[in-house]
C-alpha cells in the first residue's frame, strides 16, 4: 500500500462520509461536497479519491440500493473503518495543535 | 419511464463499457446515469448529455481500466508443462496420426535438411578468397554475321589479361594461368603423370589468397624455374621432408627441365572451381615459348584470366570500355570491325561454380540450385499441411478438452498457445528423427553428390541455426491454422460434444488440398518429364557409333611410325580398325579458320565459324560415319593439296541444294587450298545441348593425339592388355588411360542425370508425404463416415460403389490441382527443356500420363483406407450407439 498519508481532498471525501451515516455512495458525496463547499469535483476526481481510500484501508465499501435512475444499477456505499477514524482523529489533532501554537500576534487586524 | 431519447448518449456509454473495468463499471455506470438524471432535471437535456459525456471521458483514470483479469500471475510455465503433458498422451492415444504427422514432417525435414545442406555448399564455392567480391574471370565471346554470341570462351587471348592491368585503373591487378597438360613429374626414384602443371603470373597472390606453410608470396614466382606445390603435392613427392628448395624434374615428350620448389602452399579447398597443384613461375613460360604468340589480342585462347577490382567498381561500366581497346588492338578479323566478332566480359568469382560454362551452354549448377531450394521448401511446406489438415480434421476429438478448459477459465489466446506448443512439439520430435536419418543417409549422398557436407553443428553453426529456425517456423506454421480453428469454438458448442458450429469442410482446408494435390500433380509431371528427356538424349541416335571403341592418347612417338601402330593393332583378330584424329565425337569442337569457297571461280569469304578435325582414312570406318556424296579419304595430305569433307550442316549453310552439288568444289581454308572430297551425314560432334555446328574434316600430316579402336566383343579383357602393352612399348614411363566412347557419351550428361536423380529422389519424397497425408485424412474420413457407410452397405451398396462414393469427393479437388498444376509445371519444365539443343516435346499425351499416374497415386491411397471399412461388416460400425 502507497503509505498511509491523508491528502487535502481524501479528508474532505472521508469526513463527507462520515457526514453521510450510512448513505454515502458516489453521487450522495459528490452533491454532499457541492453543497458544503465551494467546490464541484467531478465524478471521476471522487471515484479516484474513493479508490485510493479504499486501498488505504480507511474506507470499506459494500454494494446495494439499485435503483430506476441508475438503470438498475447497484450502488457502492462507503463507511469509515476504525483506521479512517483514527486517521482523522489524529489529522484534527494535529491541526488543533499547530493552529494553537501559532501567536495571537498573527491574527491581528485579520479580526 | 424514460423516454429513449432522454437517455444518455449512447456511445459514451459504450466508450466506457469499453475501456472499464467490470469490477468498476455497475458503480460508475449507475453513478453517472444517476447523476445525467438529477441533471436533467435541474440543467435540462444539453446540459446533462454534455457532462454526461465529459464525466465519462473524465473516467479514464487508472483505477478504472481494464486490467489483466487473470488475478493468478506466472502460470505460463505450469500451463506449457501441461499443454506438452496433454500432447503427449495424444500423440500415444492416436498412434496412426501421430505416427504419418512424425514420418510425413520428419521426411520433409530429412529433405530439407540435404537440400539445405548442398544449397549451401554449392554456394559458398571461392568465397574464402579474401577479395572475392572484386575476383572476375574474364570471358572471351565470339559473334555472329547476326552478331549474336557464337562461342563462349572461359579463356582468353594472351594480352587481355596484361592490357587489362596496364591500362585500367579500376583494375589492381589480374592474373594469367597457362595450363601444361599431362607432364611427367619426377623427383628422385617418385614418378607421376600429372593432368596439370600450371604457368602463372605472381600477380595470383595479389588476386587469390593462399596460405604458404613454406616460402612466402612475394619471392616464391620471381625467377624461372620456379615451382609452388600444394601441400599434399608435396607430401606426395617429398613425404615428410621439407620441400622448400628440392628440385622436381618435368618431362614433356622431348621437353625436360628441373624446377626448383619455391614454396608450398595449403590445398585449395573442396569448395573452389579450380584446384591447381602446380603453380610454376610464368618467367618459366616466357622463356620457353615463342614470344610472338603471347602477343594476342584474338584467337589464341588458351589463357585463364583473372582480374581484382578496386573495391565497389562495377566491372559493366569496365567491361563497355573494351570495344574500343579491341578495335584499336585487332588488325583484322576478315574486314570487319574486330569488337563485332569479338567481345569481353567479367563472369563474378562467386558465380563460376553456379555456371562454369559462363553461358557456353548446358544446364547450370544455379538453375538446379534454384530448383533444389524449390522443392526443398515445397516438401516441407506438404508436410506441414498435413499436420495442418490432419489435426483440424480430428477436431472433435478434442472438442470436449477445450470446452473444459474455457470453463475453467483458458481464453482464446491460452487455446491457441496449446495447439502451438502441440505442433513444436511434434515439430521437435520429428527434427530428431528427421536428424538422425539424414546423419545416416549423409555419407551416401556425399559420395553420390561428391561433396564432403557435415551435419556436425560445431563446424556448421550456420546449419545449427538455421535448424532451429525451420523447427520454429514448422511448428508455427503447421499449428497456426489448428490453433486459430480450434480456439474458435464456443464453449456450448464444444461441450455438447456435437459437430459444433463449424463447417464440416472449410474453405481453407480444401485450398489446402488443392494446394497439396498441385504440387504432387507437378512434380509427378517434373519427374516423368525429366526422365524421357534423359532416356531421349541418351538412346538418341548421334549418327556414329559409340559402342567398343576405345579412346586413348595417340602420343607423338606413336604419331611418328602411326602406320606400324596400325598395323600392329590390325593384326589382332579382336581389332577390328584404327584410326586417330585430333579430337574425337562427344568433345568439343575446337577453333575455325577463315574460309573461303570459289563457285564458279568466285572468291566469297565464309561469314560462319566452320571448325574443323583432323581425321585419317579410318576414322569414318571406325565410327561408321555415313558418306552422303562423293568418297572418304585414302592417305593423308600436305597442305597444300587438301581434299575436305563437310557435314551435311556446313552443305546446307554454304549455300549448296544437295550435297552432290558441294563435291568438286574448290575451298581455301586457312593455308590449306583443296576440293571438297565427300560430304558426310550429320552427326552429333558435341552433346545435344548444343546444335549441329558446320563441320570440315581434312587429313592433313600433322599429329593426330586421339586414338579410336573400334574392337569386337569377345574377350575385351585381353584386347584391353593387348592395347596397353602396345601403348607402353611406346611411351614406356607413361600411364595407359582408355575410355569407352558410350561412357564418354553418356559422361557428357552425367551433370544432368546426376540432378536429375537428385531432384526425382526429392520428388518422390515429396509425393511420398503428400500421399502420406491423404492417407491420414481419408482414414480419418472414413473412421467419421464409418456408420454412414454401414447404413448403406445394410441397404444393399456393392463395395464398388462405396469406393466410388468416396473418392468423387476427391475428384473435383484432383480435377482442380491437376488444372492448376498442368500450365506451371509446364512452364518451368520448357525452361529446362531448352537448355537442350535437341529435347521432347510436352504433349497433350505426357501431360495426360502424368495426370493419370498423380490421379492414380490419390485413387490408390484412398481406395486403400475406404476398402478397409468398405469390406468390414456393418455390424462392428453399427452396434455401438
Amino acid at each position: 500500500m502507497k503509505g498511509t498519508y491523508l491528502g487535502e481532498f481524501e479528508e474532505i471525501v472521508l469526513l463527507t462520509i462520515g457526514v453521510l451515516q450510512g448513505d454515502a455512495y458516489g453521487v450522495a458525496i459528490k452533491l454532499e461536497i457541492e453543497k458544503r463547499t465551494e467546490r464541484k469535483p467531478s465524478i471521476g476526481a471522487l471515484h479516484s479519491a474513493l479508490s485510493r481510500l479504499e486501498d488505504k484501508g480507511f474506507i470499506e465499501s459494500r454494494e446495494g440500493g439499485a435503483t430506476k435512475s441508475r438503470g438498475g444499477r447497484r450502488k457502492r456505499y462507503y463507511t469509515i473503518t476504525a483506521a479512517g477514524k483514527r486517521t482523522l482523529v489524529k489529522a484534527n489533532e494535529l491541526r488543533n495543535e499547530l493552529f494553537n501554537l501559532i501567536p495571537n500576534l498573527s491574527f491581528y487586524g485579520l479580526n | 419511464m424514460n423516454k429513449p431519447t432522454q437517455n444518455p448518449p449512447r456511445w459514451a456509454d459504450r466508450m466506457l463499457e469499453w475501456f472499464c473495468s467490470d469490477e468498476h463499471l455497475e458503480i460508475l455506470q449507475g453513478d453517472l446515469h444517476e447523476l445525467y438524471e438529477y441533471r436533467l432535471e435541474q440543467k435540462g437535456r444539453g446540459m446533462a448529455r454534455l457532462h454526461y459525456i465529459k464525466d465519462a471521458f473524465d473516467m479514464l483514470r487508472p483505477f478504472a481500466l481494464k486490467k489483466n483479469r487473470s488475478k493468478v500471475k506466472n502460470n505460463t510455465l505450469a500451463m506449457f508443462k501441461n499443454y506438452f503433458k496433454i500432447s503427449f498422451r495424444n500423440m500415444l492415444r492416436h498412434k496412426v496420426y501421430s505416427v504419418i504427422n512424425i514420418v510425413g514432417l520428419s521426411l520433409g525435414i530429412v529433405c530439407f535438411l540435404l537440400i539445405f545442406l548442398y544449397v549451401q555448399d554449392e554456394l559458398s564455392y571461392d568465397r574464402y578468397h579474401e577479395h572475392a567480391d572484386d575476383i572476375y574471370r574474364v570471358i572471351t565471346e565470339n559473334y555472329n554475321e547476326g552478331g549474336e554470341i557464337s562461342r563462349v570462351h572461359t579463356y582468353t587471348s594472351p594480352m587481355h589479361g596484361v592490357v587489362l592491368r596496364n591500362d585500367y585503373a579500376q583494375v589492381v591487378t589480374s592474373v594469367r594461368f597457362n595450363p601444361w597438360n599431362f607432364p611427367i613429374v619426377k623427383s628422385g626414384n617418385k614418378q607421376f603423370e600429372e593432368s596439370f602443371f600450371n604457368f602463372v603470373e605472381p600477380t595470383i597472390f595479389d588476386v587469390f589468397s593462399f596460405e604458404f606453410i613454406e616460402g612466402d608470396a612475394e619471392n616464391s614466382l620471381n625467377e624461372p624455374f620456379s615451382v609452388v606445390l600444394t601441400e599434399s603435392t608435396a607430401r606426395k613427392y617429398f613425404e615428410d621432408e621439407v620441400a622448400f628448395g628440392k628440385t622436381l624434374r618435368v618431362i614433356d615428350g622431348s621437353d625436360e627441365a628441373d624446377f626448383k620448389v619455391t614454396g608450398v602452399i595449403r590445398d585449395f579447398p573442396d569448395q573452389s572451381h579450380m584446384s591447381y597443384n602446380f603453380l610454376a613461375s610464368w618467367a618459366t613460360y616466357e622463356k620457353i615459348e615463342n614470344p610472338r604468340s603471347l602477343d594476342d589480342y584474338y584467337g589464341n585462347y588458351n589463357y585463364a584470366t583473372y582480374i581484382r577490382l578496386e573495391k565497389n567498381v562495377n566491372p559493366e561500366t569496365l567491361a563497355a570500355q573494351l570495344p574500343a581497346m579491341l578495335d584499336k588492338n585487332i588488325t583484322d578479323i576478315n574486314g570487319a570491325v574486330p569488337s563485332s566478332k569479338v567481345g569481353i566480359r567479367f563472369q563474378k568469382l562467386t558465380d563460376i561454380h553456379l555456371n562454369s560454362s559462363a553461358g557456353a551452354g548446358g544446364t547450370t549448377n544455379s538453375y538446379y540450385i534454384t530448383l533444389f531450394s524449390a522443392i526443398g521448401v515445397l516438401v516441407l511446406l506438404i508436410a506441414c499441411i498435413n499436420y495442418m489438415n490432419l489435426s483440424t480434421a480430428k477436431y472433435s476429438n478434442r472438442l470436449k478438452e477445450i470446452g473444459v478448459r474455457k470453463v475453467l477459465g483458458a481464453r482464446k489466446t491460452n487455446i491457441s498457445h496449446q495447439f502451438l506448443a502441440e505442433s513444436l512439439l511434434y515439430a521437435i520430435v520429428a527434427l530428431i528423427l528427421g536428424f538422425g536419418i539424414a546423419l545416416l543417409v549423409l555419407p551416401s549422398v556425399n559420395s553420390f553428390a561428391g561433396k564432403q557436407m557435415t551435419l556436425n553443428p560445431t563446424e556448421n553453426t550456420s546449419m545449427l541455426l538455421f535448424v532451429v529456425a525451420v523447427i520454429l517456423g514448422v511448428g508455427l506454421l503447421a499449428g497456426s491454422y489448428p490453433a486459430a480453428f480450434m480456439s474458435r469454438f464456443k464453449v456450448v458448442g464444444a461441450l455438447k460434444g456435437g459437430k459444433a458450429d463449424v463447417g464440416r469442410r472449410s474453405l481453407f482446408r480444401t485450398s489446402l488440398v488443392v494446394f497439396q494435390f498441385t504440387i504432387t500433380i507437378g512434380l509427378v509431371i517434373g519427374v516423368v518429364v525429366v526422365e524421357r528427356q534423359i532416356d531421349f538424349i541418351k538412346n538418341e541416335d548421334p549418327g556414329f557409333d559409340r559402342e567398343l571403341v576405345v579412346n586413348y592418347w595417340a602420343s607423338p612417338t606413336m604419331n611418328r611410325s602411326m602406320d606400324v601402330v596400325k598395323a600392329e593393332l590390325e593384326a589382332n583378330p579382336n581389332i577390328v580398325s584404327a584410326a586417330t584424329s585430333s579430337r574425337i565425337p562427344t568433345g568439343r569442337l575446337g577453333d575455325a579458320l577463315n574460309t573461303k569457297t570459289f563457285l564458279q571461280d568466285r572468291e566469297e569469304a565464309v561469314n560462319f565459324r566452320l571448325p574443323f578435325i583432323r581425321i585419317d582414312e579410318d576414322f569414318l570406318d571406325v565410327y561408321n560415319i555415313d558418306v552422303l556424296a562423293g568418297g572418304g579419304f585414302s592417305e593423308a595430305l600436305p597442305d597444300s593439296v587438301q581434299k575436305f569433307l563437310l557435314n551435311e550442316t556446313a552443305v546446307k549453310r554454304l549455300g549448296f541444294n544437295t550435297p552432290q552439288e558441294a563435291v568438286g568444289q574448290r575451298i581455301e581454308y586457312g593455308w590449306y587450298t583443296g576440293f571438297v572430297e565427300g560430304v558426310v551425314e550429320d552427326f552429333h560432334f558435341e552433346s545435344m545441348h548444343a546444335a549441329i555446328q558446320p563441320m570440315i574434316l581434312m587429313n592433313d600430316s600433322r599429329n593426330k593425339r586421339q586414338m579410336s579402336v573400334k574392337i569386337l566383343s569377345t574377350n575385351i579383357p585381353s584386347t584391353m592388355d593387348f592395347l596397353e602393352d602396345q601403348f607402353k612399348k611406346y611411351n614406356p614411363e607413361r600411364t595407359f588411360n582408355a575410355s569407352f566412347v558410350d561412357d564418354l557419351y553418356n559422361n557428357q550428361y552425367k551433370g544432368e542425370q546426376k540432378l536429375s536423380d537428385i531432384s526425382k529422389t526429392f520428388s518422390v519424397m515429396a509425393i511420398l508425404i503428400a500421399s502420406l497425408g491423404l492417407l491420414g485424412l481419408v482414414s480419418y474420413t472414413m473412421e467419421q463416415r464409418a456408420k454412414e457407410i454401414s447404413v448403406r452397405k445394410v441397404l444393399g451398396a456393392s463395395v464398388n460403389s462405396i469406393l466410388v462414393l468416396v473418392n468423387k469427393g476427391y475428384a473435383g479437388i484432383l480435377l482442380i490441382s491437376f488444372i492448376i498444376a498442368t500450365p506451371v509445371a509446364y512452364y518451368f519444365l520448357s525452361g529446362w527443356l531448352d537448355s537442350f539443343a535437341y529435347h521432347i516435346s510436352i504433349g497433350a499425351g505426357l501431360i495426360a500420363f502424368s495426370g493419370l499416374l498423380a490421379g492414380l497415386i490419390a485413387v490408390v491411397t484412398i481406395c486403400a483406407q475406404a476398402l478397409r471399412v468398405a469390406m468390414s461388416n456393418p455390424i462392428q460400425h453399427l452396434r455401438n450407439e
